[in-house]
């Protein structure tokens, strides 16, 4: 477990703040990712709970315990470096006996005993028929598994790493995403990653705590994160969107003939900006033209695996260029073409009242 | 507490203090102390005084000989410098890398060593001094040998400034150059000097610097004839040596100090000029 | 064309400047026969040069390897208010004359210096003494090694360090086990350039030694003694001694940029992966 209350830390005798007022606690056995644009603190927030930097005022609990008062080597984290740090000049065997090699030698195994904990290390990993290459001599998947067992030598409860997949290409990222997980059930650990891929954060993490700017913007499940955004930075970093700037008159909008509407009480506005997520825009069949809420023409076509995007130029109403997201499945039943005009209908806006605040949906009333 | 606990941890690698320590002691000792030794005893020297060693006539030629001589033997090795690292990094040939190993030479071999043999070789009967006195030329004790001994101990300074920076100007930039039509003569002119300049300025600083100094490799071949071919670091020998003349000794150190950093300074700003893209 | 008049030049220009001297020392060390060579490096005075500037130059070497890994850990692994004061005070031998350094140190130690008279009361006396021509040794080659050391550790970075704590290392165990290792050959090479110097130095022990015959003169003391004695083929024969070192640290220094600067990482790829 990690508790982290009211961190603050700046650098520069406290010229540039890189963490303010950080609040929030990793329950025990829980995989959660710690997202963010880069430069925003994280890896500084890392190492503050590892102990590789001081905090300016705040406390961290690790396993219920106060650990500013513990060194590093007592804290016993693992942590995993962005660039795994690899001692160059050791192989890998010797890489991952490193940290059961310097304990105290009133606490260090026999030497036996650390060769089968490092055999079974690199099985857990595994790489065993690696052991005795040396770090420039492997792939960049290869030393992620290094850093990892070296990490775990040490057994700790709770591990921490930094982008473990930044340096990795598609393919790798993708596989060893899923053994990460594997890994971090079967050993019960309790794993704080940071990523600046919010596509990571989502497949992987049990919960993800957002960061922006050294400030907290949001803890939450991914599933939350994404359909409960805390305010509008969350919105903006967890997906594409589109805008429309539109008056805003006795809580509701207009787009044609169409009024959408929102519960909740809105000071009127000459301009309000409007938010739609590209798969709240929904293409229609001419056939059900009749509950378009405007038409546009297809602009580009992009293929995406799973799922295909539109650029779509609406030719009534509105104006720019805009984002929709179809299933391929949709794209075949309804012929899509560039340069074809189709009938398009907006399930749900969104509106900011302050960027500090959740948004208020706008819906229309027609079924 | 919490604040003790803060101060104890304020740098998380190990060994902050102990080395610390150890610098502080060693700097302190070695640097610091000797430097305000010099300058206590300066201030002890009243401002007449100064003025009057400082205008004397035999100071003032020392003083003129050594910074001429060390800015003509600094500029010589600029050329030569950038000359032979350009062959040394561009072209193969038989010897290329004995010579390579040897461009150290002058800062392995003692300067004593190097002085002695130098005035030898170009001495009246030396292999060179009789070759060079039959076309008119005396080396030795003139400002011509001091400079020649000069050029001798800080020739490796430019050439290993510049031979990295020219190694590492991979092909592409050759090939992207001649690709955009640049013959020869313009890409050293347009691409390689403007590149290898703020390094050859580095080694031209450093090769004025050691020369400005340079006592043991000067003394033998220049004859030290006063007023002609007496260096300052001479003079200042001289006077130590005399036991009253430390006054003396410590103004022309002083004065040797100051405008050597003037010129370092100096030094300093052109090379930044040069660097001028890499902001 | 031009290619072939640059190589010409050049090729001319080192002959004069460098190969022309080895010849002529070699020459002239053994000018009045292989006997007479013998005798001037095996007689009393020589070997008592020979073995001061030995102790001479084995004592600074060990400080300046102390001052370069402690210096060099210092201002590569931690940020301090002075940082770049300490640097700049480090760079300062390098412009400073040999003379002056001499004189500095007559200042402090002399009979009327700082320290002089109060070491003397004592009995020590480090002027125009053995101490006093380690301390200005020290001082001219003071920054060689750390130098070296420097922007490798900061090139390096801390991550290695790091993680080792984070494994449960402990202050030395880190250095010798983890930073010491990326930096022995950066040590070595900045070791052999220090040890070129320090034997070598001539202007700031001529002035703190006094230069008294068969006790404070160093190797290249005694030869400019020889040399100013008219002993000339004495001065070149042990002079040829300091050449051989001389050519040995280039030697040794070739090999060392050669096998372990831009090469490294190629190198050991290969000779390991069939291990
Ligand atoms: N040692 C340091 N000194 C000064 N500024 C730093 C230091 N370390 C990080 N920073 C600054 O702190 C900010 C956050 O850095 P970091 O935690 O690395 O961000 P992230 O990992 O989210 O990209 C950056 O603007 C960075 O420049
Ligand atoms: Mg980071």
């Amino acid at each position: 477990m990690i508790n982290i209350e009211r961190i603050n830390k700046s650098f520069d005798h406290g010229r540039i703040r890189i963490l303010e007022d950080v609040n929030f606690s990793v329950p025990k056995g829980q995989l959660v990712a710690l997202l963010g644009p880069s430069g925003s603190g994280k890896t500084t927030l890392l190492r503050l709970i590892a102990g590789l930097e001081n905090a300016d005022s705040g406390t961290i609990e690790l396993e219920g315990k106060p650990a500013q008062s513990k060194t590093i080597q007592q804290r016993q984290v693992g942590f995993v470096f962005q660039h795994y740090a690899l001692f160059r000049h050791m192989n890998v065997f010797n890489n991952v006996a490193f940290g059961l090699r310097v304990k105290p030698w009133f606490k260090r195994p026999k030497r036996k005993i650390i060769q089968q904990k490092v055999q079974e290390l690199l099985e857990l990993v595994q790489i065993n028929e690696l052991a005795k290459r040396y770090p420039s001599q492997l792939s960049g998947g290869q030393r992620q598994r290094v850093a990892l067992a070296r990490a775990l030598a040490i057994e700790p409860k709770i591990l921490l790493l930094d982008e473990p997949f930044g340096a990795l290409d598609a393919n790798v990222r993708q596989e060893l995403r899923i053994w990460l997980r594997k890994l971090h059930d079967r050993m019960q650990l309790t794993t704080l990653f940071v990523t600046h891929d919010q596509q990571e954060a989502m497949d992987l993490a049990d919960r993800i705590i957002l960061l922006q700017k050294g400030k907290l913007q949001q803890i939450d499940t991914p599933e939350n994160i994404y359909e409960k955004p805390a305010n509008l930075f969350v919105y903006q970093f967890l997906g594409s969107f589109n805008t429309i700037r539109l008056p805003v008159n006795n809580s509701s909008i207009k787009i044609g003939h169409h009024v959408f509407q929102t519960d909740r009480q809105i000071a009127n506005a000459d301009m309000g900006i409007f938010y739609i997520r590209p798969y709240h825009l929904r293409l229609l069949s001419q056939n059900q033209a009749t509950t378009a809420h405007f038409y546009a023409s297809v602009q580009g076509i992009l293929f995406n695996g799973s799922i295909i995007k539109l650029q779509i130029q609406p030719i009534d109403y509105l104006s720019g260029i805009y984002e929709v997201t179809i299933s391929p499945s949709d794209y075949h039943a309804h012929h899509v073409k560039n340069g074809a005009i189709y009938p398009f209908s907006i399930q749900e806006l969104a509106f900011f009242i302050t960027p500090q605040q959740p948004p208020i949906t706008f819906k229309t009333s027609e079924s | 507490m919490a604040r003790l606990i803060q101060n104890r941890q304020r740098h998380i690698l190990p060994g902050f203090g102990l080395n610390m320590g150890v610098m502080l002691f060693f700097v302190g000792l070695l640097i610091v102390l000797p430097l305000a030794a010099l300058f206590m005893h300066t201030t002890n020297i009243s401002w007449s005084k100064f003025v009057d060693i400082a205008q004397d006539e035999r100071v003032q030629s020392a003083l003129k000989l050594s910074f001429s001589s060390a800015i003509i033997a600094a500029l010589i090795n600029l050329f030569a410098g950038i000359m032979v690292a350009w062959v040394l990094v561009r072209y193969d040939f038989i010897g290329r890398r004995l010579f390579d190993s040897l461009i150290d030479f002058p800062f392995a071999l003692p300067t004593a060593v190097a002085g002695m043999t130098l005035a030898s070789l170009y001495d009246h009967n030396g292999w060179l001094g009789g070759l060079l006195k039959s076309v008119g030329v005396q080396v030795v004790q003139t400002q011509a040998g001091i400079v020649l001994a000069l050029v001798f101990i800080g020739f490796p300074f430019v050439v290993r400034s510049v031979q990295p920076v020219l190694a590492d100007m991979n092909q592409e930039i050759e090939q992207a150059a001649k690709s955009l039509g640049a013959n020869g003569r313009q890409f050293f002119w347009r691409i390689v000097l403007p590149t290898i300049l703020p390094a050859a300025f580095t080694g031209f600083s450093l090769a004025l610097a050691r020369g400005i100094g340079e006592y043991g490799s000067v003394i033998f071949i220049a004859g030290n004839i006063p007023y002609v071919s007496e260096i300052a670091p001479l003079l200042i020998a001289i006077r130590v040596d005399e036991e009253s003349g430390y006054e003396s000794a410590a103004v022309i150190a002083i004065l040797m100090m100051i405008i050597a950093f003037i010129l370092l300074l100096l030094g300093n700003v052109l090379q930044r000029w040069t660097r001028f893209y890499q902001k | 064309m031009g290619r072939i008049l640059l190589i010409t030049v050049t090729v001319i220009f080192l002959l004069f400047l460098l190969i022309m001297p080895i010849a002529f020392i070699m020459i002239e060390a053994v000018g009045s026969g292989l006997q007479p060579y013998a005798q001037a490096i095996g007689n009393q005075a020589t070997l008592h040069a020979i073995l001061l500037t030995i102790l001479v130059t084995a004592v600074t070497i060990v400080i300046n390897i102390i001052i370069g890994l402690s210096g060099a850990w210092l201002i590569s692994k931690f940020s301090f208010r002075g940082k770049a004061f300490l640097t700049t005070l480090i760079e300062l031998p390098f412009s400073i004359s040999p003379v002056v350094v001499g004189f500095l140190f007559i200042l402090l130690f002399g009979y009327n210096g700082w320290f002089g008279k109060l070491l003397d009361n004592y009995g020590i006396q480090i002027a125009f003494a053995v101490p006093g021509i380690i301390l200005v040794t020290v001082f001219v080659t003071f920054p060689f090694i750390i130098r070296e050391l420097i922007p490798l550790m900061q090139e390096q970075g801390k991550d290695e360090e790091e993680t080792a704590l984070s494994l449960g290392a402990r202050g030395w165990s880190i250095f010798w086990h983890i930073t010491l290792p990326n930096i022995k050959w950066g040590l070595l090479y900045g070791v052999v350039l220090c040890l070129a110097r320090a034997m070598g130095e001539f202007g700031a022990v001529s002035i703190i030694s006094g230069n008294i015959q068969g006790e404070t003169d160093t190797l290249t003391l005694h030869i400019k003694n020889l040399y100013d004695g008219y002993y000339y083929n004495e001065a070149f024969a042990v002079s040829s001694l300091l050449l051989i070192v001389a050519l040995a640290t280039l030697l040794i220094k070739s090999f060392l940029e050669w096998s372990f600067k831009p090469k490294t990482k190629y190198k050991t790829k290969t000779t390991l992966k069939k291990t």
